[in-house]
């Protein structure tokens, strides 16, 4: 079971449209054995709309994530310590060679994250062992701010994804829509209340909406009330630092 | 000037593209595509890419694939056109090499493939586009003479593998089997010609050297010894004149103990490349570098050695 954003308890998985078509994009990506990305700003839910995605699938899923500007020989060494347990040996040629065999013996699915960490280098080293005709692996970047500004610059890049999903945040219609269901606190709430919870606090982005519904339902336990009122939603406000 | 690539551009740097040359790759069997890796600075990269491309794999690779490896191997699997992809990680000193090695030696036509913006780096060489690559005419089948099963041989030893040439091969047959020992000769004595006055010890290092550059080198001074020594070549050998004195620094015990085995042993159907790199597994007739080759002896035991060779010679040819 995917973790909430602080651990948040009782809260539903919202289908948002951007978590169905992270789910439509992954199935098609395993199918076609292709490259995608999924991409948006930070806070609006990839990496948990993926995360979640991927408990449904049954293909094994390797998950890496790297720092700022790692080399080539980073890369492989940690899809070959994630691939087969041991660390890479000999030459980076010869890893390479050992990678692309061990890419080779069942389908698979990469997931890249915090893929605009990753230098033009890095991307072309993925690309060659995804080009290999033997491999079979989908390979998904998920990436924040800028990561498909980068993509896009390379067309080695750009014409092989053929799936691709741009978060965005929440909207008000989505936020009436989806946030009475997303937690009990929720349930009976005003609409205009929400709003004003969104526009101070949530900004359509899911990690704050998390934020802001774990310290309004714990204001809501202490003075054992069931949904969120005006008063709480200010005091949680206040707490967060975004109240005026 | 004779330029010995061709150049295909891909703008788009189009995935298709790519497919494409795969899939014609699976058609004609004289077509090899090989990716080149990133960052390959190193000709070792491209060669570690053609010997993958060929179903070559580095776990079954003793050590880092040389020129000669991938020359074998192309040779071995019929490439007569060898399409390199992502051409523009290749070095200046790495071109030179293909050229050289693969063009120059066996003759291969090299594509290199330039995707993206980076084709101005492509040196001015015709150019071809898909699809000419696509209707150009190639071999749908091997030549004929790689699959007629040679006669079966020592994989150890030349002179076997020379009498066997001798009575069931062709004419026609026979003398690629003499040429392939000439070669031997000739490089055997252009390594004695660099080396003038070496002692038996230094001789006995270098047959025995874990050098991968001086392989070739001791193969073909085992072979030369063998060949000159004990079994007179009929036709076109040319002994270099600085080889004789050297050679009673060669050890004799190493000699023999390749003939103790039973011919049967070991016996290969074809000859190809090195078993080392994997299936095909079969041996090119050229004798291993053992440890006895260190062994020094005196030059008075010669004769007797000679002896105990020709004994095994008589014993292992009843035998066969």
């Amino acid at each position: 079971m995917i973790r909430h954003h602080l651990g948040l308890q009782n809260a539903s998985v919202l289908a948002t449209r951007h978590l169905l078509l992270t789910r439509q994009a992954i199935a098609d990506l395993v199918d076609a054995e292709a490259m995608g990305a999924i991409v948006g700003s930070a806070g609006l839910g990839k990496t948990f709309a993926i995360g979640h995605t991927l408990q449904e699938r049954k293909e094994p899923v390797i998950s890496l994530t790297f720092e700022a500007r790692p080399t080539m020989r980073l890369v492989a060494d940690r899809l070959m310590h994630a691939l087969t347990g041991a660390p890479g040996k000999g030459t980076r040629f010869a890893m390479t060679d050992q990678l692309l065999s061990a890419l080779s013996e069942r389908t698979r699915l990469v997931v890249i994250g915090e893929a605009q960490n990753l230098n033009r280098d890095c991307f072309e080293y993925l690309r060659h062992l995804h080009d290999d005709p033997e491999t079979r692996f989908s390979l998904m970047f998920d990436g924040g701010d800028g990561c498909w500004e980068i993509l896009a610059r390379e067309p080695m890049l750009r014409s092989r994804i053929y799936r691709r999903v741009a978060f965005t945040p929440l909207t008000d219609a989505d936020v009436l829509a989806l946030i009475p269901t997303y937690h009990p606190i929720y349930t009976d709430i005003d609409p205009k209340l929400l709003i004003l919870i969104n526009d101070k606090a949530g900004n359509g982005r899911m990690r704050n909406w998390a934020g802001f519904t774990a310290t309004a339902a714990g204001i809501c336990r202490t003075a054992g009330c069931d949904g969120v009122t005006e008063a709480i939603a200010r005091a949680a406000l206040t707490q967060l630092g975004t109240g005026r | 000037m004779i330029t010995p690539f061709e150049v295909l551009v891909d703008l788009d740097d189009d995935v298709t593209v790519v497919r494409e040359i795969h899939r014609l790759a699976q058609r004609d069997l004289g077509l090899c595509v090989a990716t080149v890796p990133p960052d390959s600075h190193l000709s070792v990269a491209v060669r570690w890419a053609i010997l993958r491309a060929l179903g070559k794999r580095s776990e079954q690779l003793r050590a880092m694939p040389q020129w000669f490896d991938v020359t074998r191997w192309l040779s071995a699997h019929c490439v007569t056109e060898l399409v390199l992809l992502r051409a523009q990680h290749l070095r200046e000193g790495v071109l030179e090499e293909l050229a050289e090695e693969v063009v120059g030696r066996l003759g291969v036509r090299v594509v290199l493939v330039y995707s993206g913006a980076n084709h101005t780096a492509a040196p001015a060489c015709p150019s071809v586009d898909l699809v000419t690559l696509a209707t150009r005419a190639r071999p749908s089948t091997p030549p004929q003479r790689h699959q007629r099963p040679w006669p079966s041989a020592p994989r150890v030893h030349p002179l076997r593998l020379r009498h066997d040439a001798r009575t069931e091969l062709s004419e026609r047959e026979f003398q690629e089997v003499q040429q392939l020992l000439a070669a031997a000769c000739s490089t055997m004595s252009t390594w004695l010609l660099h080396h003038a006055g070496a002692r038996s010890f230094q001789i006995a290092a270098a047959m025995n050297s874990p050098r991968p550059d001086l392989t070739k080198i001791t193969r073909s001074f085992a072979e030369l010894e063998l060949t000159s020594h004990f079994w007179p070549l009929e036709s076109g050998f040319e002994a270099a004149p600085g080889l004789w004195p050297a050679s009673p620094a060669i050890s004799l015990s190493w000699t023999s103990r390749s003939y103790t085995r039973s011919p049967t042993r070991g016996r290969q159907r074809s000859i190809s490349p090195d078993s080392s790199l994997g299936s095909p597994r079969t041996s090119s007739g050229s004798l291993p570098a053992t440890r006895s080759a260190t062994t020094r002896f005196s030059t008075a035991e010669f004769p007797k050695r000679r002896s105990r060779f020709c004994a095994l010679w008589t014993v292992d040819s009843a035998r066969s």
